[in-house]
């Protein structure tokens, strides 16, 4: 391939808006097919049939990314808008999302020091369970691999989706409002997108719930980030 | 086009407070925060701001593809803690939701008893 053509940051934003884009028509025809998997592994695909380097593509990868940050910003909306509607119950509800934001950030934690993780690991996978955009922000902030931190998230909110709602139930967790704050706190936006094509009501708690968590885990990181510094 | 605007401008605001007054949070969810506590002080109306917020939360995963494309960059920080990996990504998770999940539960039992007619709130 012409390497001024990759060199140009248009390389990288077409690819991976093509990708993307490639992604969503392909979960139409499989369901089960999220196009947070698809999409990267197209562009993966792309690069290695091309012989591109990540550092080349990267040029106008960053342009994407750098959209996260006004996305972050942009999640006071949802949070300001499920706090209107849920007002009656919405001190149970925080405290609900604030102790999964407390458990995320020990069970993090306290799994990855456990089972023998690196530091490095452990900056990247600590913010895991909070809403991506949070995640790669904080974990930037902490030290660690933003790449890495997305990969841990994604994959976080697909095994919270999936095992979450029977686990929930098995375990005599039959309060739908807590199992939605539940989901919420540990697999973020995926989580919540699943709960959300069941049930309009669920979505909208669990949507909260992700959305209290990305005020809540970077207060409750501050000592940690203090005592890294 | 004046929500996203706005939006940058909060983006721009956490920013400042970041890398000048050195608030030590990072720099988006600084932003964030503020945005939120304009919302709920009505010094920014939703009407404002809701469109560009839908549309960029809406798309947010477009965002994160060239990340996760890379991630095999950084395979040897990940097949150092494999483990750890594999753990806190199953079992971990799964624990956060179970305690959270029984946590909120027996939260909003006990708000029930004290506030009886949040029961019929639930059903929202």
């Amino acid at each position: 391939m012409n390497n001024n053509l990759i060199a140009d940051p248009i390389f990288g934003t077409t690819l991976t808006i093509a990708a993307y884009g490639a992604a969503l028509l392909l979960k139409r025809r499989w369901s089960w097919l999220h196009p947070l998997i698809a999409a990267p592994l197209l562009v993966y695909v792309v690069l290695q049939l091309g012989g591109i380097s990540y550092t080349a593509y990267r040029v106008g990868g960053d342009m994407v990314t750098y959209f996260l940050g006004p996305a972050t910003v942009a999640m006071a909306v949802p949070l300001y808008k499920h706090a209107m509607r849920l007002r009656r119950l919405l001190p149970s509800l925080l405290l609900g999302a604030f102790v999964g934001s407390f458990l995320g950030l020990l069970v993090n934690a306290g799994s990855v020091i456990i089972f023998g993780g690196t530091e490095s690991f452990l900056h990247a996978a600590l913010p895991k369970s909070v809403t991506t955009a949070v995640a790669i922000d904080l974990s930037r902030w902490l030290g660690g691999s933003p790449e890495l931190t997305a990969a841990l998230t994604v994959t976080t909110g697909l095994v919270g989706s999936v095992a979450g709602p029977p686990l929930l139930r098995l375990c005599g967790v039959t309060d739908k409002i807590a199992a939605s704050i539940a989901i919420g706190a540990a697999a973020h936006g995926i989580g919540s997108a699943k709960l959300l094509s069941e049930s309009e009501e669920q979505g909208g708690l669990s949507g909260f719930s992700m959305a209290a968590c990305t005020v809540f885990t970077p207060v409750l990181l501050l000592p940690v980030h203090a005592w890294l510094l | 086009m004046r929500g996203f605007g706005i939006i940058m401008g909060f983006d721009g605001l956490g920013w400042l407070l970041h890398s000048f007054a050195g608030i030590p949070l990072p720099s988006h969810v600084l932003g964030l925060l503020l945005l939120a506590a304009a919302l709920f002080t009505r010094v920014v109306k939703l009407e404002w701001v809701e469109e560009s917020a839908t549309f960029l939360t809406k798309h947010m995963m477009l965002f994160f593809v060239p990340l996760l494309a890379g991630v095999t960059a950084f395979a040897k920080v990940l097949g150092d803690s494999w483990l750890a990996a594999v753990v806190s990504l199953t079992a971990g998770t799964l624990v956060i939701l179970l305690l959270t999940g029984l946590a909120t539960q027996f939260i909003i039992a006990n708000r029930r008893q004290e506030v009886p007619e949040v029961e019929q709130q639930s059903d929202r």
